[in-house]
């Protein structure tokens, strides 16, 4: 821990009824990561061309596979109710109007990050494998690559960490055929 | 590379009220703002009582109306915190502060007795006290039997002076020089 006096934890419940009250001003991008309340950051081009790329691409591979979503609620636990950038779903049909979807409903999740890769890469990332997202992808605008995370542990990593960039293919190991370019989801 | 905080976000002091009034603070919470973030105040344990026990009457005996003692009480910093330090001396006022808690400039000095928070009090308490201008701050170290004295605030978040004084010293508050305190009576 970085502090030795603990933050107050919020409930998502709580999370939630803030939010309604409009304690967040009527513009504010907030998420729920571990009990405490997280600014979601500005997209600039680079990052919402990422997130429009794989939204695209993998709506047109999906052939009914998945439903994919971009920066809406997921909710892992009590303590934490993310908006990741992207994410592939399982389809319940109608399910989801009324809950949000959960770890078990959670194919793939990305993160395109530029100025919150220290926060992606740590407690996001922890918070991720302990909630047994089974797949995480952070798309690193900085270094140009994308960082496959998969085999969550409940201590808070993952077992499998790979690398890929330039001409390298990336996909989701539950679909291999949905392969795509590091270089054309970055568009450079 | 450039190592950048999370995003957190970032309560006013409106909102942390209103979080109380609405019950998402429990009214007996103990909790305090600081730099926007909520934090519990971990449970105090006998020893930290029979410090703060002790230092009561030292700060207040010598005070002929020069000061007013507060313990745990708001010291409101600037909209993003209002910690609660286990003791401030703050210039006098007929209404003991009634309508708004003290702000810096009337904080003569500040202590906080500290034994599991104190690389947080050295820390990010330290930093934010330093930033608001808080005078003089005084960390009652219980592990170690010592009080550091920090004075001269930096708007960079640092005090320009810092001195440890052990068992066998005395210590006073730059402001008021005859409230002397042995640092033995203490423990």
């Amino acid at each position: 821990m970085l502090t030795s006096v603990p933050t107050h934890d919020l409930t998502v419940e709580e999370f939630c009824r803030l939010a309604d009250e409009g304690a967040f001003g009527p513009n504010a991008r907030v998420e729920l990561l571990d009990g405490e309340v997280f600014e979601m950051l500005p997209i600039g081009p680079f990052h919402a061309y990422s997130n429009r790329y794989l939204t695209n691409y993998f709506a047109w591979i999906g052939k009914g596979r998945w439903l994919v979503d971009m920066q809406n609620p997921v909710l892992l636990n009590n303590r934490s109710q993310p908006q990741p950038d992207f994410t592939l779903l399982r389809d319940l049909g109608e399910e989801y109007s009324t809950r949000h979807p959960g770890p078990a409903d959670i194919i793939l999740l990305v993160e395109v990050s530029e100025n919150s890769l220290r926060f992606d890469q740590g407690r996001k990332l922890a918070t991720h494998a302990k909630a047994g997202i089974r797949e995480y992808w952070i798309v690193n605008l900085v270094k140009l690559w994308v960082e496959v995370y998969r085999q969550p542990s409940p201590a808070g990593t993952y077992d499998s960490v790979t690398r890929k960039q330039g001409e390298d293919l990336i996909v989701p190991e539950a679909f291999p055929d949905a392969t795509m370019q590091v270089s054309k989801l970055l568009g450079r | 590379m450039r190592v950048e905080p999370p995003p957190y976000h970032r309560f006013t002091v409106e909102e942390y009220y209103r979080m109380g009034e609405v019950g998402i603070l429990a009214p007996d919470a103990r909790v305090e703002l600081l730099d926007g973030r909520i934090y519990d105040m971990l449970p105090v344990g006998p020893f930290h009582s029979s410090v703060e026990s002790r230092l009561v009457p030292l700060l207040s005996s010598t005070a002929k109306g020069r000061w007013i003692v507060r313990g745990q009480s708001p010291v409101h910093l600037n909209d993003g915190s209002e910690p609660l330090p286990d003791f401030t001396l703050v210039k006098p006022r007929a209404d003991h502060y009634k309508q708004k808690h003290p702000r810096p400039e009337d904080v003569f000095l500040l202590v906080e007795v500290a034994r599991t928070s104190l690389p947080f009090d050295r820390k990010a308490k330290l930093i934010a006290y330093a930033l608001a201008g808080i005078a003089e701050y005084w960390i009652v170290n219980l592990k170690a039997k010592s009080v550091e004295v920090h004075r001269g605030p930096l708007p960079i978040g640092e005090y320009s002076q810092m001195s440890r004084h052990k068992k066998g010293e005395v210590i006073a508050p730059a402001a008021f020089p005859d409230l002397q305190i042995a640092v033995a009576d203490l423990f």
